[in-house]
C-alpha cells in the first residue's frame, strides 16, 4: 500500500512534467527532482521484472535488450497512453509467446515465427495508431547546420579519403591489415546510409541491418551465378523498395518510438525474412570478377574498388542534398507545417528519404557480401543490437556529412582492433569488454562534441583552404562577439561584455554593469570603481 | 462569387470553442482584414483554411471547389498560401534557399517558365533582402524572418495569400514597405486576408474588414463602420466605456499606497529572450495589497514582465525585490515556494489530468489535500460536480476556475494574472474578475495582465499601460482609461 502511494505520487509529478514542466515549476514543484525520482523509480520496476524473469533469461546483452521489443509492443497496443491497455497489451504478448512455444510447431521456413511473435504483434498494431497531426510548430531537433560542400569539393575529399587508404594499404600492408583497411570502408558505405535519414531528415533508424540483408539476398542471388557488377543496382532498387515498405508503418512514429519501431523490424526480419528458402537460407558464396581488367580477387584492388563505391555513393549524396529535394529535406525537419503549405507532400517526402537510406544500405551489404565472400544470415552485421553501435559510430564520426560516414567506420574498426590484440597488456581486462563499454563512453564525447569527428575536422581545418577564406564563421551565441577595438577606438557594448561573459562563465550577480548609451570602456570602468 | 468561402465552421478544443459558425468570404483584388482580441480564434480559422486544423461542422470552398477535407499540401498546389505568426522559418536554411524551395514548388500552375533560380531572386530583390540572401534564416532578426515568410509565400504563386501578424517586428520603415507591397500584389489580383494587431496598418490597408470575438464573426464591413460598430469597441475594451468607470468596489482593509511598503519592486529591469530585448528598463513598485492592472497591445512586453515577476526569466540588468529581499536569478520554484502564485496565460491547469490530480498540485507549496479540496469546491460547486473529468474537457471558464483555485487554496501572498480573460465570454470574465477581487479584499498582492480592459479597471487600484516594453503610463484606473482607446484602436 505504501509503495502504491508513493508510486502514485511520483507517477503523478512525472506525468505534470511531461504535461507541462514550466507550469508544473510555477506551482512550485521542483521539475529536475521530479524527473530523478520518475528514473529511479523506473530503473527500480526494470530490475524487479529482472528477478521475476530471471528464470527464463540469460544474462546476455543481446538478448535482455530484444525485451524491449516486447515491451514496446505492449505500450504501442496501449497507445503509449492506457496503463490498462498497456497491461492487456503485455498479458497478450505474453500467453501468445508461451502457448506457441508450446502448441505452435512450426516447422521449415516459418520456424524463426516464433521468437518473432512480438515484433509482428507490434507491426500490426502499428497500422491502428493514427498519424499525427502535423504541429504548427518548430522541431526541437537542433538546428545546427553543417555547409555543404561543392561537388567539385566532395570529389576532392573523397579522392583524398581513396589515396590515404592506399598508402595505408601499403604500410599496413599483411592479410589482416587490409582486410580491416577493406572492412573500414564497407562499414562507412553502410554508415552513409544513416546520413540523409538521420543527418538530413532527423530521423532515427535501428533499422539499416535489415536492408543490409536484403542487399545480401538481391546482390547475391544474381551475381553469385553472373559475375555481373550490375548486381550492385538491383541490390540498390530492392533496398529501395524493401525501405519504402518499412517506413510506411514506420512513419506513424517519430523520434524514440520510431527508432524502437525499426528496431523491431529489423528483428523481426531477421527471424523471419532470413530463414526463407532463396534468400539467406542457405549461405551464397561469391567468387570476386575481373573487372575493366582488373582482378578484384586482389585484395587491394578490391579495396581500390571498395574506395570508389564509397566515392561514387558520397557524390551522389551530396548531389542529392544539393538539388531541390535535399532542400525540401531540410524544410521538412525545419518547419512540417511550413513545408506542407507550401506544398510538400510531408508523406512522400519521409518515403522517399527512407527509400534512398535503404538504398545505400543494400550497396554496403552487396559489398559487404564481396568482401567477405560469403553471406550468411548468421553475419554478425545483420544482428539488430548491431544497428545500435552502428549509429552510434556514425554519429561520432559527424552524421551530417558523408566524411562523417568515413569517419565512423575508422572509429568501429579501430575499437575492433583494440579489443582483438591489446589482450596481452596489463589492461586486457578492459580491453576484453571494451566494445560493451565503448558505446557508453562515446555517447559522453558526443554529447560535448554534437558535430562528430568531421564536424570539428571542417571547423578547424575548412578556413585553411584558400578558396573558403572568405567565408563568413558560423554564428555561435556563445562566441566572443566582434569586439575589435572595443575599449580603444569604441566603447564596450552590452553585447561585447555579454559575450565575455557568458564564455568566462562569470556568474550573474558579478557581471560588470555596462549603460548600454554611455560610451565607456573597461579602463574607464576601471577608473569609476565599477570593477 | 467569393474566391474564399468559409461557411458555417465551427472548431472545438475539448471544453473550448474555438471557432463557432464562423461565416466568411474573400474576395479577389482586396486586402480583407481580420482582427479580433487575443484567443478570438484567428489564428485557428488560418489553420482551418490551410488544411492543419480539422473542422467539426461547416465547409471551406476555393475557387469553386470544396477543400474541407483536402490535405495541406493540395491546398498549396490550387494557389493557397499563408505565413505564420509564431515564425515558421527554415532556419538552417539562407534566405535564398528559403525561397528557392517554395519556388521550386509552384510547378505547372502558371505561365511563368522562368527557371526556379530566377524567380527566387527576383522575389528577394522585390522584398529588398538580397543584401541577405545567403544569411541562415535562423540568424536573422524576427521581422526579417516575417519577410522571409512573405516571399516565401508568394514565391509559390498563390491566388490567396494570409498573412498572420506581418507586421509585428518590423520598424516603421519596413511596415510602410510591406504596406505598399500589399497593395501591388492586389492590383494583380491577388486576394489577400490579413490577421494584424495595428490598427493604423489595418485601417489603412484593408477594404474590408471581419471582426472575430470569442470564436464568431461580430462585424464585417469596410473600416470605417467597423472601427464605429459599438459591438467591436465592448469587444476591445469591455462592455463599459471608459467613462463609466468608477472608484474600485468598497475595500473593507485600508489599502497600502505603493510607497508604504512595496511587495513587488523592478529598479529598471532589462530582459528578453536570447538576442532580442524585449523589456528596456521597467521601474515599478506594487504594494503590499494592492491590484495593479497592467495593460497593452501584443506584443508591448506584458508577459515578459509577468515572467521576469514569475522567476521565468531572470533580468539582464536592474534589480528585482520581493518584500525587500532581493531575489534576481531565484528559479520560479523557489519564489512560488516563498508564496507567489502564478496563473500563465492560456488556462493555468494540467489538461490531462483530472480536476482532482491539479488541486493535488497545490500541496507541493505545502498544505493538506482534503482542506485544499473543500476550500476549492465550497468557492466553485461547479469544479465539485466533475472531481474525476479531464481538465483539458472542462469549459474554458471551468478551466479558469480550476487555475483560480490554486490561488484561493494556497494562501500566496502574491498572485500573478496573465490574461485571465483570453478567449472566455464576458459574462464569465466579470464571475472570474469578482473572484479576483474577493481574493485582493485579502490582502494579497495582485499584478493582473490584459491585452483588452474589459472590466478589470473596476477591479484594479492602479493602472499602468505598457506600449514597446516600456511602461506608458501608471495612475488611477480612471486615468488610464481614458487614454485606452487611443492606444488600442490606433490614434496613437
Amino acid at each position: 500500500m505504501l509503495s502504491q502511494r508513493f508510486a502514485r505520487s511520483v507517477a503523478q509529478r512525472a506525468y505534470e512534467i511531461v504535461d507541462d514542466r514550466s507550469l508544473a515549476a510555477l506551482t512550485g514543484a521542483r521539475p529536475e527532482r521530479s524527473s530523478m525520482l520518475a528514473w529511479a523509480l523506473s530503473c527500480s520496476l526494470a530490475a524487479t521484472a529482472g528477478i521475476l524473469i530471471a528464470p527464463d533469461a540469460t544474462l546476455n546483452k543481446a538478448a535482455l535488450t530484444l525485451l524491449v521489443i516486447d515491451a514496446f509492443a505492449a505500450a504501442i497496443i496501449g497507445r503509449l497512453r492506457s496503463l490498462p491497455l498497456t497491461f492487456a497489451g503485455a498479458i497478450l504478448i505474453g500467453m501468445v509467446k508461451s502457448y506457441s512455444a508450446t502448441f505452435l510447431v512450426l516447422g521449415g521456413r516459418w520456424f524463426g515465427l516464433q521468437s518473432a511473435l512480438p515484433a509482428v504483434v507490434l507491426l500490426v498494431a502499428l497500422f491502428f495508431v493514427p498519424y499525427d497531426r502535423i504541429e504548427a510548430r518548430r522541431s526541437t531537433m537542433s538546428h545546427r547546420l553543417f555547409r555543404v560542400p561543392r561537388l567539385r569539393e566532395a570529389a576532392l575529399g573523397f579522392l583524398l579519403i581513396a589515396l590515404t587508404m592506399i598508402a595505408a594499404s601499403y604500410v599496413l600492408g599483411d592479410v589482416e591489415g587490409l582486410n580491416r583497411l577493406t572492412a573500414v570502408m564497407t562499414t562507412a558505405v553502410l554508415l552513409l546510409s544513416f546520413v540523409p535519414l538521420t543527418g538530413w531528415s532527423g530521423q532515427v533508424s535501428l533499422g539499416q541491418a535489415v536492408f543490409v540483408g536484403v542487399g545480401f539476398w538481391a546482390f547475391g542471388t544474381h551475381f553469385a551465378h553472373t559475375g555481373n557488377v550490375a548486381g550492385f543496382g538491383r541490390a540498390a532498387l530492392v533496398a529501395a523498395v524493401a525501405g519504402a515498405l518499412v517506413a510506411l508503418p514506420a512513419l506513424r512514429l517519430r523520434g524514440l518510438y520510431l527508432a524502437l519501431g525499426t528496431f523491431a523490424i529489423a528483428s523481426a526480419a531477421g527471424q523471419i525474412f532470413y530463414t526463407q528458402s532463396g534468400v539467406l537460407q542457405n549461405e551464397i558464396e561469391y567468387t570476386r570478377p575481373k573487372l575493366l581488367g582488373f582482378d578484384l580477387a586482389d585484395q587491394r584492388t578490391f579495396l581500390v574498388f571498395c574506395c570508389v563505391m564509397f566515392g561514387v555513393v558520397g557524390l551522389a549524396l551530396v548531389a542529392v542534398r544539393r538539388s531541390r529535394y535535399g532542400r525540401r529535406l531540410i524544410a521538412v525537419r525545419d518547419s512540417p507545417a511550413a513545408a506542407a503549405t507550401l506544398g510538400v507532400n510531408l508523406t512522400v517526402a519521409k518515403l522517399a528519404v527512407f527509400a534512398l537510406s535503404a538504398a545505400v544500405a543494400g550497396i554496403a551489404g552487396a559489398l559487404i557480401a564481396m568482401d567477405q565472400l560469403v553471406a550468411s544470415s548468421q553475419n554478425p552485421i545483420l544482428n539488430p543490437v548491431t544497428g545500435l553501435s552502428m549509429l552510434l559510430f556514425v554519429v561520432i564520426g559527424g552524421v551530417a556529412f558523408t566524411s562523417g560516414a568515413f569517419a565512423g567506420g575508422v572509429f568501429s574498426e579501430l575499437i575492433d582492433f583494440v579489443k582483438m590484440h591489446l589482450t596481452a597488456s596489463p589492461f586486457a581486462g578492459v580491453f576484453k569488454t571494451f566494445d560493451d563499454v565503448a558505446p557508453a563512453v562515446a555517447a559522453v564525447s558526443v554529447l560535448t562534441n554534437p558535430d562528430g569527428i568531421a564536424g570539428s575536422c571542417s571547423k578547424a581545418f575548412g578556413r585553411l583552404l584558400p578558396w573558403r577564406r572568405g567565408e563568413p564563421v558560423e554564428h555561435d551565441p556563445n562566441a566572443i562577439g566582434d569586439v575589435g577595438g572595443a575599449g580603444v577606438t569604441r566603447g564596450f557594448t552590452r553585447d561585447d561584455v555579454e559575450s565575455m561573459d557568458r564564455r568566462l562563465g562569470v556568474p550573474v550577480p558579478l557581471r560588470i554593469g555596462i549603460d548600454g548609451d554611455r560610451p565607456g570602456s573597461l579602463v574607464a570602468a576601471a577608473l569609476d570603481g565599477e570593477v | 462569387m467569393a474566391l474564399l468561402e468559409v461557411h458555417d465552421v465551427s472548431v472545438r478544443f475539448g471544453g473550448l470553442a474555438a471557432l463557432s459558425e464562423v461565416e466568411l468570404a474573400v474576395e479577389s483584388g482586396v486586402v480583407t482584414g481580420l482582427i479580433g482580441p487575443n484567443g478570438a480564434g484567428k489564428t485557428t480559422l488560418f489553420n482551418v483554411i490551410t488544411g492543419l486544423q480539422r473542422t467539426n461542422t461547416g465547409s471551406v470552398r476555393f475557387a469553386g471547389t470544396d477543400i474541407t477535407t483536402m490535405k495541406p499540401h493540395r491546398r498549396a498546389s490550387l494557389g493557397i498560401a499563408r505565413t505564420f505568426q509564431r515564425l515558421e522559418v527554415f532556419g538552417s536554411l539562407s534566405v535564398r534557399e528559403n525561397v528557392l524551395v517554395a519556388a521550386e514548388m509552384r510547378r505547372h500552375r502558371d505561365a511563368d517558365r522562368r527557371p526556379a533560380q530566377e524567380i527566387a531572386d527576383a522575389l528577394l530583390e522585390r522584398v529588398e533582402l538580397d543584401q541577405v540572401a545567403d544569411a541562415r534564416v535562423d540568424t536573422l532578426p524576427t521581422g526579417t524572418g516575417r519577410i522571409v515568410e512573405l516571399a516565401r509565400a508568394l514565391a509559390t504563386a498563390p491566388r490567396l495569400l494570409l498573412l498572420d501578424e506581418p507586421s509585428s517586428g518590423l520598424n516603421q520603415h519596413e511596415t510602410e514597405a510591406l504596406s505598399r507591397l500589399l497593395v501591388d500584389l492586389v492590383n494583380d489580383d491577388l486576394a489577400v486576408l490579413l490577421v494584424e494587431h495595428d490598427m493604423p496598418f489595418v485601417m489603412s490597408t484593408c477594404s474590408y474588414i471581419h471582426v472575430l470575438d470569442f470564436g464568431t464573426v461580430i462585424a464585417s464591413g469596410p473600416p470605417a463602420t467597423v472601427q464605429a460598430d459599438p459591438s467591436v469597441i465592448a469587444a476591445y475594451l469591455g462592455d463599459d466605456q471608459p467613462a463609466r468607470v468608477t472608484s474600485p468596489p468598497t475595500a473593507p482593509h485600508t489599502r497600502l499606497g505603493p510607497a508604504d511598503s512595496p511587495a513587488l519592486v523592478l529598479r529598471d529591469v532589462h530582459a528578453g529572450y536570447g538576442n532580442i530585448e524585449v523589456l528596456h528598463g521597467i521601474d515599478l513598485a506594487v504594494g503590499t495589497g494592492e491590484v495593479l492592472a497592467l495593460l497593452g497591445a501584443n506584443g508591448a512586453g506584458k508577459s515578459t514582465l509577468l515572467k521576469v515577476l514569475s522567476g521565468q526569466i531572470t533580468p539582464r540588468a536592474g534589480e528585482y525585490e520581493l518584500f525587500g529581499t532581493a531575489v534576481n536569478g531565484a528559479g520560479p520554484d523557489a519564489l512560488a515556494r516563498a508564496g507567489l502564485c502564478t496563473i500563465p496565460e492560456g488556462r493555468g491547469i494540467f489538461r490531462n489530468l483530472t480536476v482532482l490530480e491539479n488541486l493535488r498540485m497545490l500541496t507541493h507549496t505545502g498544505g493538506d489535500f482534503g482542506a485544499v479540496v473543500e476550500r476549492a469546491f465550497a468557492q466553485f460547486p461547479r469544479l465539485a460536480e466533475r472531481p474525476r473529468q479531464t481538465a483539458g474537457t472542462l469549459s474554458g471558464g471551468e478551466q479558469q476556475m480550476l487555475a483560480l483555485a490554486r490561488a484561493l487554496a494556497t494562501d500566496p501572498h502574491v498572485l500573478l494574472l496573465d490574461e485571465l480573460s483570453m478567449g472566455l465570454a464576458p459574462l464569465v470574465v466579470e464571475e472570474l474578475y469578482e473572484i479576483v477581487a474577493a481574493i485582493a479584499r485579502g490582502g494579497v498582492t495582485t499584478v493582473i495582465v490584459e491585452q483588452f480592459a474589459h472590466g478589470i479597471l473596476h477591479v484594479a487600484d492602479r493602472a499602468a499601460i505598457m506600449l514597446h516594453g516600456r511602461i506608458e503610463e501608471i495612475g488611477t484606473p480612471s486615468d488610464v482609461a481614458a487614454e485606452l482607446a487611443s492606444v488600442y484602436l490606433g490614434d496613437r
